[in-house]
């Protein structure tokens, strides 16, 4: 870890001040949208689809830019700071097909590494240690295509675990997993001590994971707060198009 | 997830001298071998048959079945076809006539020559090749060309076809499927002519090309989010035994040999 860091502690982590975007087609995505979160602090992002989820958490590592100012750990998110904003920003995609790319498993856990620039050892330690966390370190040489949805999902929030980014970013991650292994990922998941934003519609997922939830719909900040409160108030959850776990 | 689809890894897992190779050292093998039959002159029998022994040297060593080799060669055949007017072009003695179209097409003795010839050649280099497909993985290839110094940019693209063909491959069978399913039949009237098949065909076509695009799209975004600054980047490969170099050399040794004496 960097000495800067320690002698001037960030508290906040991503810090969002009224970002718009629209995207090319025209379509409005994001309006206005001002969010702050600290280090550490787990946030689930709900609503219905079209509301804007997926491109707020492109926002974060500078993937989409709108209008606005989107920090990270205190770094503005804009051109020539993009390679270390992904370097803290571990972005898990929806759908593993799209993120794990490579022909093997270590070679796609290897990617982030490899652009960091590691030495050829540290990358090896890495991919084993990262492959170790999610419980999937006899997978090295297996092609990505032969493993099961769960497994990809573990693969690939290893990619980013091998790059040790302080914030993780997570698209939907127990779409189409099974009870078993949706259960698995969410003991997974529990486990990291990260900053976690996860865009999500599994309601169940965020009671048990995520303390902090905030409600995007049609591209607005509709409600923020404690899991807690949100969940328990059944007439914002309606008006919103989402239903209690 | 096993696949679904009618295409295969065309690796045949043994435990061989062969397959132990280090992958850099069989591509040069195969090209090396290749390069031989192809530069061997018109007619030189003596010369083919020794690169059919050292073929089938190479197949022995490997374990792999002589039969699999043959069946896979046999994907040569319609290429060959290419070949047949050679058997009519070539000036020498009359061996039969064929009277068709406009004018009597005459085969020659010395056009057989070179047709066989051809036919000799094209043949052991698709056998080389099924040996080196046989003996080594998809990836392992993809690595041997990476360490030859083959332009980055084409590995790249070759790994990205290996991982995504069976993705797409399986994308199209599920809109077939979907098509499939829909084509209900009423008594014995089927339903669009055959234009109206050929459209859904090509709506379907362009649906499985966009979806792909748009995947490509994705796929890009997860590399940016990783730090990929558009250049490609590979960790270095394995380590070449002096066992693999020796292989090579001799194998070179042997085919330059057959050609040094093809020409004297």
């Amino acid at each position: 870890m960097p000495e800067s860091r320690i002698t001037t502690p960030v508290k906040t982590a991503v810090s969002i001040r009224n970002v718009s975007f629209a995207y090319p087609d025209g379509q409005v995505a994001l309006l206005d949208v001002s969010l702050t979160i600290g280090r550490g602090e787990k946030v689930a992002l709900v609503g219905p689809n079209g509301a804007g989820k997926s491109t707020l958490l492109l926002h974060l590592n500078g993937i989409l830019r709108g209008h606005g100012r989107v920090e990270v750990l205190g770094q503005p998110v804009q051109d020539g700071r993009l390679g270390s904003v992904r370097a803290q920003v571990g972005f898990v995609f929806q759908n593993p097909d799209d993120q794990l790319f490579s022909p093997t498993v270590f070679e796609d856990v290897a990617f982030g590494p490899l652009y960091m620039g590691l030495p050829r050892e540290e990358i090896q330690e890495r991919v084993r240690r990262a492959l170790e966390q999610v419980g999937m370190e006899a997978f090295e040489d297996r092609m990505p295509h032969h493993l099961s949805l769960g497994e990809r999902k573990r693969v690939a929030i290893a990619t980013v675990l091998a790059m040790d980014p302080e914030i993780l970013a997570l698209d939907e991650p127990s779409l189409g997993l099974d009870p078993r292994a949706r259960r698995g990922l969410i003991s997974l998941l529990r486990e990291f001590s990260q900053t976690m934003v996860v865009a999500t519609h599994d309601m169940h997922l965020v009671r048990d994971l995520l303390p902090r939830t905030v409600i995007l719909d049609q591209g607005r900040v509709a409600a923020e707060g404690p899991t807690q409160d949100i969940l328990a108030d059944r007439e914002l959850l309606e008006q919103h198009g989402l239903e209690l776990p | 997830m096993s696949s679904i689809l009618p295409f295969r890894e065309r690796y045949q897992a043994r435990a061989s001298f062969i397959h132990g190779l280090e992958p850099r050292a069989k591509v040069v093998a195969t090209v090396a071998f290749v390069f031989a039959a192809t530069l061997t002159p018109v007619g030189q029998w003596p010369v083919l048959g020794g690169l059919a022994l050292i073929l089938a040297a190479a197949v022995a060593l490997s374990r792999l079945s002589p039969l699999l080799v043959l069946g896979r060669s046999a994907l040569a055949l319609p290429f060959v076809l290419v070949a047949v007017p050679i058997l009519f072009t070539k000036e020498g003695d009359e061996l039969f006539t064929i009277p068709a179209l406009a004018w009597d097409w005459t085969a020659t003795d010395a056009g057989l020559e070179a047709l066989s010839t051809i036919l000799a050649k094209s043949w052991l280099s698709v056998c080389a090749a099924v040996v080196l497909t046989a003996s080594t993985t998809s990836l392992d290839l993809l690595r041997g060309l990476r360490g030859l110094g083959l332009p980055r940019i084409i590995v790249a693209t070759v790994s990205f076809m290996y991982r995504y063909i069976f993705v797409i491959g399986e994308e199209g069978l599920r809109l077939m499927r979907a098509r499939e399913s829909r084509s209900a039949k009423i008594s014995s009237r089927s339903g669009g002519g055959i234009l109206w098949r050929a459209r859904v065909s090509g709506n379907m076509v362009g649906s499985l090309f966009l979806r792909s695009y748009e995947r490509s799209e994705r796929v890009y975004e997860a590399m940016c989010a990783r730090g990929f600054d558009g250049e490609v980047r590979f960790l270095s490969g394995g380590v070449l035994r002096r066992l693999d170099v020796v292989a090579v050399a001799v194998l070179i040794a042997l085919l330059t040999g057959l050609q040094v004496y093809a020409r004297v």
